[in-house]
């Protein structure tokens, strides 16, 4: 698992969860300031990253996460 | 049985249904689905061991006749389906057989799976918990940002377009919604009416001004909410931002809605503004109109999912399963 496929990943991720389009997203977006903060779309986001990397991310412990980038290195610490 | 729950019953028994149960160690969930076989409306499929089914079933003298099982405690069970979730859907193998563990989750995978037409659950799970695992696994309707709740009101004395009776959302999940989840409970709430009751939604979104009677910031998100939905369902009848009586009183409409209008006056879904509203409308209508409220519908979803009250008797569950059931046969 190399970061740049997960990256990718989870712009994609992040793309389908908050309704953006992909091309805004990069790896210092930051998530709640730029994407938002609902937790109906957190969940879908989380869905997304537990269904590909077995990486469960509470809605709570969500918000601890600034950038897209800080998202892609926990999962690359806990997959 | 009240008159709302029986028409709703035989209408769903029309269009029966398999259902989803992951609640299955639950007395009064054992109770729902022996009423809803006697009642041909479906099939429960419940989530769990049958062994232990059946047991806490005869303990208290519940008939299990026509029941289904997933279980999901069984190696062989939870490998065959996994396999043939990966297949059809994707995802990993080990993952869903890790979800298969929870009763909640491996519902949701079997209504993903099309393996059942819908989940009822809620008893037990809080409505946070049936919120989350139907969004994780199913996701959102088309042009919906957020799940919500309609309630389906019948006022006595009250003489509207559907007599006593009125669409009111969102009555329980989303605190202050935007103008997108606005328009997304409307949209929702006028499919979800059409299917259960089969009226012709006519959705007025409410605010304290009528028209621009008033300015302010909170108005613009109403008057937001009725564009989107006017381009994303033109199909839809759905106008405002109306004061209560502007939307359900013609002779108020008359007089305070100049421009022409089908639904001033005339509305048989009203969509709140936020949260406060909602509640503390659904409250004024109980105590002062002294009316009965039924559901709520959980609606939003990719597919179908009840949430009941916790505190709900039997024959008020086996009423959210029949609008269930009716609800997964909208597609049919």
């Amino acid at each position: 698992m190399n970061r740049e496929e997960v990256l990718a990943n989870m712009i994609q991720f992040a793309a389908r969860a908050f309704r953006k389009d992909a091309s805004e997203i990069n790896e210092n977006t930051n998530i709640a300031e730029e994407l938002g903060v609902q937790s109906m779309q957190r969940v879908a986001m989380s869905a997304s990253i537990e269904d590909e990397y077995d990486v469960m991310i509470p809605v709570a412990k969500f918000g601890q996460f600034e950038t897209i980038g800080a998202l892609v290195d926990f999962v690359m610490e806990e997959a | 049985m009240s008159d709302f729950i029986a028409r709703m019953t035989e209408k769903a028994r029309m269009n029966p249904k398999r259902i989803a149960f992951p609640e299955s160690a639950s007395v009064p969930i054992l109770k729902c689905c022996a009423r809803v076989v006697e009642e041909k409306i479906g099939t429960p499929v419940l989530v769990g061991s049958p062994e232990a089914v059946e047991a806490l079933a005869k303990e208290n003298g519940v008939s299990t006749a026509g029941f289904e099982y997933f279980d999901n405690t069984s190696e062989d069970a939870k490998t065959a389906f996994a396999a043939e979730y990966v297949q059809t859907i994707g995802s990993k193998e080990k993952i869903v057989m890790k979800k298969l563990v929870s009763n909640i989750k491996a519902a949701m995978l079997l209504l993903k799976a099309h393996k059942v037409d819908c989940v009822a659950a809620g008893k037990e799970c809080s409505t946070g918990d049936v919120i989350i695992e139907t969004i994780s696994a199913v996701g959102l309707q088309e042009g919906v940002t957020s799940p919500s709740s309609l309630g389906i009101a019948e006022i006595p004395g009250f003489d509207g377009p559907q007599g006593e009776m009125l669409g009111i959302a969102d009555c329980a999940i989303t605190a202050q919604p935007n103008s997108e989840d606005l328009a997304g409970i409307a949209i929702a709430s006028a499919d979800t009416v059409k299917t259960l009751l089969g009226w012709e939604p006519r959705v007025a979104m409410l605010a304290f001004s009528t028209t621009g009677s008033a300015e302010h910031e909170s108005i613009d998100v109403v008057r937001e909410a009725v564009k989107i939905v006017n381009e994303k369902r033109p199909d839809i009848k759905c106008d405002g931002e109306f004061q209560l009586d502007s939307a359900i009183i013609p002779k108020v409409a008359e007089h305070k809605v100049t421009r022409p209008s089908e639904v001033a006056g005339r509305a048989n879904i009203l969509i709140f503004p936020n949260l406060h509203a909602g509640n503390i409308g659904v409250k004024l209508i109980q105590i002062f109109g002294h009316a009965n409220a039924y559901g709520p519908v959980l609606q939003g979803f990719a597919q179908p999912v009840c949430d009941f009250s916790r505190s709900a008797p039997v024959e008020e569950m086996l009423g959210n399963v029949a609008m269930l059931v009716i609800r997964a046969g909208a597609g049919d």
